[in-house]
């Protein structure tokens, strides 16, 4: 079993991108010291040793193969989706634990799936319970009587719980032999997915893709795009950029139908709070839009951000600061303001 | 009283010339009667000076404006439209009709403090009290009377001659101002789908979508769905955080979320022309 690392201690870093971690003491009453530290000081840079590697396909799949790169993507600002786990690139883990070939840790989603299991059984025992107890009742059978066995069954579901937690069963499917390649080594099947605005502030903002700028932009919308073409991503990632800037932890908000969740540290440390919709300053949606986005974020405790995005030059301004390249000033045109949406109930939110 | 076409008010609102009306009813009687037919409606009446919580509000009922065209296209109502009417009635009352529809009052209010009185001698002999009446006891009688405001007015609904609005022609243009300023054409023919398989229909904003669906009487039974604003479904697109989001509160408060589409050619729209398609988020514990 490997030592737990605490979440702080893993997830240390938001950005891939580290400050000069590596520097000397600095002795103040040794001044070969200080020379030392110059040295290493102006010696030594923060950029990465070797840039990460993606792959784009059909366009605007990005990913990454790597399982050290997506490992290093994931646990410094937790960029990506793991596309065969929840976000975290688990799933080598997950099935060497599976296939007993490894004592792991528990996954976040073998944990979520136990639990919706035992609560599923949970309800089954209670409901035939409640069937017993019933028919108890009719028979005219004494009420403490009757609460007595309710304990003692409560007492049993306790009981089978704990029991259950020690076990972990090992399943093998047929098809797992196809897993493994001509060494007995597991396929790497997952890759880590980027969002395009992702892959834009990794190369754009952060150096750390090993991709030009200009090509990726150029495969996202096209060699010579028109300005709607290059509009929804503009929106999106001047949003992006702005709340990586103020440092939140930006993340796919598709499973709340909105365009971002906001965490304040990351998955691992809190929920998201907010959900972020991205919008032209001049929208103007129907009333059920908002409402029915704000009651399923409300549902999940988040409240809901719109944030308007607006154009600050003319559309004509900024296509050309794309067509030559200075891509900081075609994102540098747009204005980004919000508006938070929350629904209040006075009988629910008195603290 | 069943049989005979309910009237239905379309009140301009001040905001604008564009809205063709709101759709009002202001007799208890004609309402229960729609209830009967299975248009629950909102009431919406309150005073403006003691604003009333949702469960208090009392007549007019409000009608969505797909209910009225569909009660109107189904024979079973007609429109009145117009503030003139009304004002042209007012104008015609004599100062007879005046002094007799005060009288009435003033017989009301005699009515009512004899009936008091009777009460006040009751109770003081009960008590074993001089039964003689003191000035503030008949200040207090006087400030207790009652005051009925009538939902409707008898003089005046005498004078308006509703029926002349009952005729084809005035009642097609009226429908056609009314549809003309629903936001949403391809809702009525939801509407009417829904409607012909026997759902209540309700506004659906507080569920996010335009209708809710209710498989009976909503005094009965809870919603089973949540009808989305109607899609040209061969053409408009669907946005899929939409459909997530959809999804989810539909999953959220235990109903279906319904994309209603209506095919192209929505002038020749029928029943048929309408398909529905539900979305539920599976997987939830």
């Amino acid at each position: 079993m490997p030592k737990y690392i605490p979440n702080a201690k893993q997830y240390k870093h938001p950005l891939p991108i580290h400050p000069l971690d590596n520097l000397p003491p600095l002795i103040s009453h040794n001044p070969l010291s200080w020379v030392y530290w110059l040295y290493k000081y102006l010696s030594s840079t923060n950029q990465l040793a070797v840039n990460i590697h993606v792959e784009l396909s059909s366009g605007k799949h990005i990913t990454v193969a790597d399982p050290n790169e997506m490992l290093y993507l994931w646990r410094n600002g937790f960029f990506g989706t793991a596309q065969l786990s929840r976000s975290e690139p688990t799933w080598r883990q997950r099935t060497l634990a599976r296939l007993g070939e490894e004592d792991s840790p528990q996954a976040l989603e073998h944990v979520t799936q136990q639990r919706r299991l035992q609560r599923l059984e949970f309800k089954r025992q209670r409901a035939s319970f409640e069937e017993t107890k019933l028919s108890l009742r009719r028979q005219g059978v004494d009420e403490s009587e009757i609460l007595q066995q309710e304990r003692d069954f409560l007492k049993s579901l306790r009981d089978r719980e704990i029991q259950l937690q020690g076990q972990n069963a090992v399943s093998l499917r047929d098809s797992d032999i196809e897993l493994f390649d001509n060494e007995d080594k597991l396929k790497e099947l997952e890759v880590l997915e980027l969002m395009p605005v992702e892959a834009v502030f990794l190369t754009f903002a952060l150096p750390v893709l090993d991709m030009p700028i200009a090509s990726l932009l150029a495969s996202l919308c096209g060699s010579r795009p028109t300005y709607d073409e290059i509009h929804e991503l503009c929106i999106k990632y001047a949003a992006y950029h702005h709340y990586r800037s103020h440092g939140w932890c930006v993340r796919s908000g598709i499973k709340f139908g909105c365009h971002y969740l906001l965490y304040k540290r990351g998955p691992p440390f809190h929920h998201a709070e907010y959900g972020v919709m991205v919008l032209n300053s001049e929208d103007s949606m129907d009333y059920t839009f908002y409402s029915s986005i704000a009651r399923v974020l409300g549902g999940a405790k988040k409240s809901f951000i719109l944030c308007y995005v607006e154009l600050c030059e003319s559309q004509d301004t900024v296509l050309r600061h794309w067509n030559a390249g200075r891509f900081d000033r075609v994102f540098g045109s747009y204005k980004v303001g919000e508006i938070m949406y929350r629904r209040w109930v006075p009988g629910k939110n008195r603290d | 009283m069943s049989g005979a076409k309910i009237p239905i008010n379309l009140i301009r609102g001040s905001d604008n010339e564009r809205c063709g009306g709101i759709a009002m009813v202001f007799n208890i009687d004609h309402i229960r009667e729609l209830r009967n037919l299975g248009f629950a409606g909102i009431l919406a009446g309150t005073l403006p000076s003691a604003a009333q919580q949702n469960a208090f509000l009392s007549v007019p009922l409000r009608l969505m404006a797909e209910e009225a065209l569909w009660l109107v296209e189904n024979g079973r109502a007609f429109f009145i439209a117009g503030s003139e009417v009304v004002i042209a009635a007012i104008q015609t009352l004599s100062l007879q009709e005046m002094k007799l529809a005060e009288r009435k009052l003033d017989n009301f209010f005699a009515e009512q403090r004899a009936f008091k009185q009777v009460r006040h001698q009751e109770k003081l002999q009960q008590l074993g009290l001089s039964s003689e009446m003191s000035r503030t006891s008949e200040s207090l009688l006087e400030s207790s009377l009652f005051v009925e405001t009538p939902n409707s007015s008898d003089l005046i609904a005498r004078r308006v001659k509703a029926n002349q609005f009952d005729c084809p022609e005035i009642q097609r243009a009226l429908c056609g101002q009314l549809r003309r300023n629903c936001k949403n054409p391809g809702d009525y023919y939801v509407y009417k789908a829904l409607k012909c398989d026997g759902y209540y229909l309700s506004p659906g904003a507080r569920f996010g979508g335009r209708f809710i669906a209710y498989p009976g009487d909503p005094l009965r039974y809870h919603s089973h769905m949540t009808v989305q604003p109607a899609l040209n479904y061969q053409n408009d697109p669907l946005d899929l955080l939409q459909v997530v989001s959809g999804g989810r509160l539909g999953t959220g408060v235990k109903k279906l979320w319904v994309v209603a589409g209506v095919r192209a050619q929505v002038e020749a729209a029928t029943e048929e022309a309408v398909s529905f398609f539900s979305i539920e988020w599976a997987g939830f514990g």
